[in-house]
């Protein structure tokens, strides 16, 4: 790799920028802050309350170690901490959570927080982030390429945006990119082409594929040739995390049932490097799946003009991600560090797989020859086709009425379908249901869907 | 300075009529009626029934977060003097932990923990006489969060909107965003000046539709420091009626009121009690409430009252944009609020009034010395933590011209007298001193001589120091 990256200048963005974000105002107040932050100077400017109105004069918590899970460690928030953790703080996240999570993208996609033309913002869980981003990106009638099947809690957003969706199948390899390059290379002459990309390229929900080496290069190399983002959706990619052989952990049987069996693939985000310039990915984690979903805690990671954009929205809109939650994670990761992090997500990787197992067997017990799956390498979904009859490709009658009747209840595939066709896949979660009720779960539906045979006509 | 008690005596509670759910449908917003329910949350009740196995929702499994335990040291509200709790026996010792902390950590509903969802309501009830039949309550990522929701659910690119002028600076740039016609609504020393308003509605164009909301901050306010008079609520209340408009009652404030005179009566809890002889409805009013200004900011809770409609809407809006506001802050909040009971609760905002009400004390003693000999002009606030001053800026410092200065129905009566920003930028920040220029607090951003000055987290030391390096500016 060179050793200067070179990444598209601020001025490439204008064209992909929303009317709505191009005339967003900035906030009046912050405007002043650089003069408020001149030495010597007495500010009577800021409207924050005062902290010591506030009820809570300490915290503190415990967290498992993850080396050893009947020891917890106790953190206790320090007076500054705490204080931080009550008050406004900043619209794109506290800066000591920043600071660790440009350390963590270093290290983990080997992106240097300064040079490279891009930054990092905090937000109300990812799906905060998504939103913000396909508002700055998106005026209505624009195309944009969403990967199918697709997350269904963010086809709403696009919906709501007015795009244009184009489908672009996936398989068990992740998204088609020859179906991309001749979807883009057919595109109409006279028809805007699209702006972006939304995939989801590690462990994606519903189906928990992973996308190749090959297609993340083919779908970069046509980013760049017709000039589209790539938004890098959220992934349980921590939960297929390497083997490790040097931790030791005793009373933690499945350690080492590591989810997935190949090596992890690069991100999108670490990929583009090897592009002659970098600068079309925006990539969004979240810490739902790993720490908690109700610290409503993401981040984004892109093109700095971009992650403006999302800032300036979230300074109207909401002006900020919780500052005590921030705080709490900043400690803790703090606490932690980066080895003792991915050894948690490791724990958390073993957890889905050993679930997974067991309701892989679930299945091949009761399903075989009544439905279709790959067993999934990541995250906490099966997606399987049912087999109710030759051409038959609806599951939602199946699954709203028959297996609702048997007392189980999954996600019709339809609702992961940007353009809302009927499907005959499904997608049931294994992440909250008791061990010893999957085998009582897969049976009703093997009940369900024998009794669709049957009224089918197949034997 | 008592909450909660009748708002006038000349009124009396009889059954009104609640509007019925059609009479929001001209009111919603095309992107609020056409938005789609998230396939997901939207079947969340019925993986709750009983023997039903869930697979349908991919919530993680808390087993895998690490936390297990969170605990809170938190003020007695009874606790004798200052805020400053005296000794050990003031703190109270709040553990998180089992299936409350399970709960902290995961997702939940789009209009917030269903537990704290039913205290709040419980609380407006009590102390704005709100019934499940007229209105429900919705909890927001803070306030701010609830208002761009609002916002969006109503006001379509072209609608009008009327806003108190000056207003909060950072409702500006919700309301920009939504390119509607915005109509700036004069206020005074007792809040919204009827004659404004009245005068923008009997004025309004024939054939163009009327405005569909009036946008206010009631209690101390931002940036006047104004709490509106109970004479001007009935006033713009029956105005509300007349014209058939919203009033978005925006009330961060409400709990840190600390005149002398009894409080007035909020929107919400007037429109239930005062008769309306002609039996127009109740549900005209949408009411926004926050724990940043007597909890803590940064745990991002604040909630809205009032009409179902809207409020489903504005969930709507909450399922696909952010899913719903922290779970964790809300368990830390519900935590706190079952512990001490409404009464806890009213103790604790008392004493938060009393200490900004010292504040004031101490400030306007300043502002005495060192502004009260003709440099400025100002009315002392009842409530919150604003003062709006008018400066009385030397003519060495000279207007500086702004493109967007003259549209509006301002008369730039105030621009004659002085330009506060180009003041604050040259003379104020050399001085060493810095506030708020007032022309962020207008929609159209016109020139004016005022400015907001803060008082909340200045000591006496400060501010001496602050207002006499401002006079001293104000002098050069």
């Amino acid at each position: 790799m060179a050793d200067a990256l070179k990444y598209l200048p601020e001025s490439y963005y204008t064209r992909y920028l929303s009317e709505g974000a191009k005339s967003r105002k900035p906030s009046p107040i912050r405007g002043l802050f650089p003069l408020e932050a001149t030495p010597g100077v007495l500010s009577l400017l800021a409207g924050k309350p005062n902290e010591e109105t506030f009820p809570f004069t300490s915290m503190n918590f415990a967290v498992r170690s993850p080396l050893d899970h009947s020891v917890d460690i106790p953190i206790t928030l320090s007076p500054a901490q705490l204080a931080k953790g009550l008050q406004y703080s900043e619209t794109g996240g506290i800066p000591a959570l920043c600071a660790w999570l440009n350390a963590f993208q270093e290290r983990v996609h080997g992106r240097k927080a300064h040079g490279e033309g891009w930054r990092l913002s905090v937000g109300s869980g990812s799906q905060d982030l998504i939103y913000k981003a396909c508002t700055a990106l998106i005026d209505p009638g624009d195309s944009m390429l969403v990967e199918t099947p697709c997350y269904a809690g963010v086809i709403p957003i696009f919906q709501g945006l007015h795009a244009n969706m184009v489908e672009v199948d996936a398989d068990a390899h992740g998204i088609k990119s020859s179906t991309l390059r001749t979807i883009l290379e057919n595109w109409p002459q006279d028809k805007p082409k699209p702006k972006v990309l939304y995939t989801v390229p590690y462990g994606g929900n519903p189906t928990g594929m992973t996308a190749s080496l090959e297609r993340r290069k083919e779908v970069l190399e046509l980013a760049r040739i017709h000039e589209f983002i790539i938004l890098e959706g959220k992934s349980f990619e921590f939960f297929s995390a390497k083997l490790r052989t040097d931790l030791t952990v005793p009373d933690d049987p499945y350690y080492f049932l590591y989810y997935g069996d190949h090596p992890r693939y690069p991100s999108y985000f670490e990929l583009e490097q090897q592009e002659p310039e970098v600068g079309r990915v925006l990539r969004f984690d979240s810490f739902s799946k790993i720490l908690s979903a109700g610290i409503r805690i993401g981040f984004v990671s892109g093109p700095a003009p971009l992650v403006q954009a999302i800032d300036m929205h979230t300074a109207s809109a909401n002006l900020q991600t919780a500052s005590l939650t921030q705080v709490i994670v900043a400690a803790l990761l703090e606490k932690w560090g980066f080895e003792t992090f991915i050894t948690h997500t490791e724990y958390v990787s073993a957890f889905y797989r050993r679930r997974r197992d067991v309701y892989n067997a679930a299945m091949e017990k009761y399903l075989t020859g009544l439905a279709e799956w790959d067993s999934p390498e990541a995250g906490m979904f099966f997606w399987f086709k049912l087999k109710i009859k030759e051409g038959e490709e609806d599951s939602e009658s199946v699954i709203r009425t028959k297996a609702f009747e048997k007392g189980v209840i999954a996600l019709p595939g339809t609702s992961f379908i940007p353009l809302g066709a009927k499907t005959a896949f499904v997608r049931a979660s294994f992440s909250i249901i008791k061990e010893e009720d999957i085998e009582e779960s897969v049976r009703r539906l093997r009940d369900a869907i024998l009794e669709a045979r049957k009224e089918a006509g197949v034997v | 300075m008592a909450i909660g008690t009748d708002p006038a005596a000349s009124t009396s509670k009889i059954a009104q009529a609640t509007l019925p759910d059609g009479f929001y449908s001209k009111f919603l917003s095309n992107a609020a009626q056409t938005r789609k329910a998230s396939s997901i949350r939207s079947l969340f009740a019925v993986e709750a029934l009983p023997g039903m196995i869930p697979m349908l929702v991919g919530r993680p499994n808390p087993a895998t977060y690490p936390f297990e335990r969170v605990t809170l040291d938190v003020k007695s509200p009874y606790a004798s003097g200052s805020t400053t709790p005296d000794s050990q026996s003031d703190i109270e010792t709040i553990d998180i932990v089992g299936d409350d902390l399970s709960e902290a950590l995961q997702y939940s509903q789009s209009f917030g923990v269903p537990a704290l969802n039913k205290w709040l309501f419980t609380l407006m009830q009590q102390e704005h006489g709100v019934s499940q039949a007229d209105a429900r309550v919705t909890i927001g990522a803070g306030s701010q969060d609830l208002l761009y929701k609002a916002f969006t659910a109503i006001v379509n690119p072209g609608d009008s909107i009327m806003v108190e002028a000056p207003t909060y600076p950072g409702v500006i740039p919700v309301i920009d965003a939504l390119r509607c016609e915005i109509v700036q609504i004069d206020t005074d020393s007792q809040g919204i000046s009827p004659t404004s308003l009245e005068r923008t509605l009997e004025e309004w164009p024939l054939g163009k539709p009327f405005p569909k909301v009036l946008y206010t901050v009631p209690y101390g306010a931002n940036p006047t420091g104004v709490t509106t008079s109970l004479v001007r609520r009935l006033d713009n209340l029956q105005l509300a009626r007349k014209y058939n408009f919203l009033i978005f009652e925006d009330d961060p404030y409400y709990y840190l009121y600390f005149g002398e005179d009894q409080r007035p009566a909020s929107y919400l809890s007037l429109e239930r009690t005062v008769v309306d002889p002609q039996q127009r409805g109740i549900g005209r009013v949408l009411r926004f409430d926050s724990l940043s200004k007597i909890f803590a900011a940064g745990l991002r809770v604040g909630w809205a009252t009032g009409p179902k409609q809207i409020l489903n809407a504005m969930d709507g809006h909450t399922s696909t944009a952010n899913l719903q506001p922290p779970t964790f802050s809300q368990i830390v909040a519900l935590k706190v609020l079952q512990s001490w009971g409404i009464p806890g609760f009213r103790a604790h905002v008392d004493r938060v009034a009393n200490f900004y009400k010292g504040k004031r004390d101490a400030f306007e003693k300043y502002m005495q010395l060192h502004l009260g000999n003709g440099l400025a002009e100002w009315q002392t606030p009842d409530a919150a933590m604003f003062y709006w001053v008018k400066l009385n800026i030397p003519e060495t410092v000279t207007c500086s011209v702004r493109p967007d200065t003259t549209t509006a129905g301002s008369d730039d009566e105030d621009a004659n007298q002085g330009d506060s920003k180009t003041f604050v930028e040259i003379k104020a920040v050399d001085n060493g001193v810095i506030v708020l220029p007032g022309t962020s607090s207008f929609v159209d951003g016109r020139t004016t001589a005022y400015v907001r000055i803060s008082f909340s987290l200045l000591d006496e030391a400060q501010m001496d120091e602050g207002l006499r390096r401002l006079s001293e500016a104000l002098k050069m």
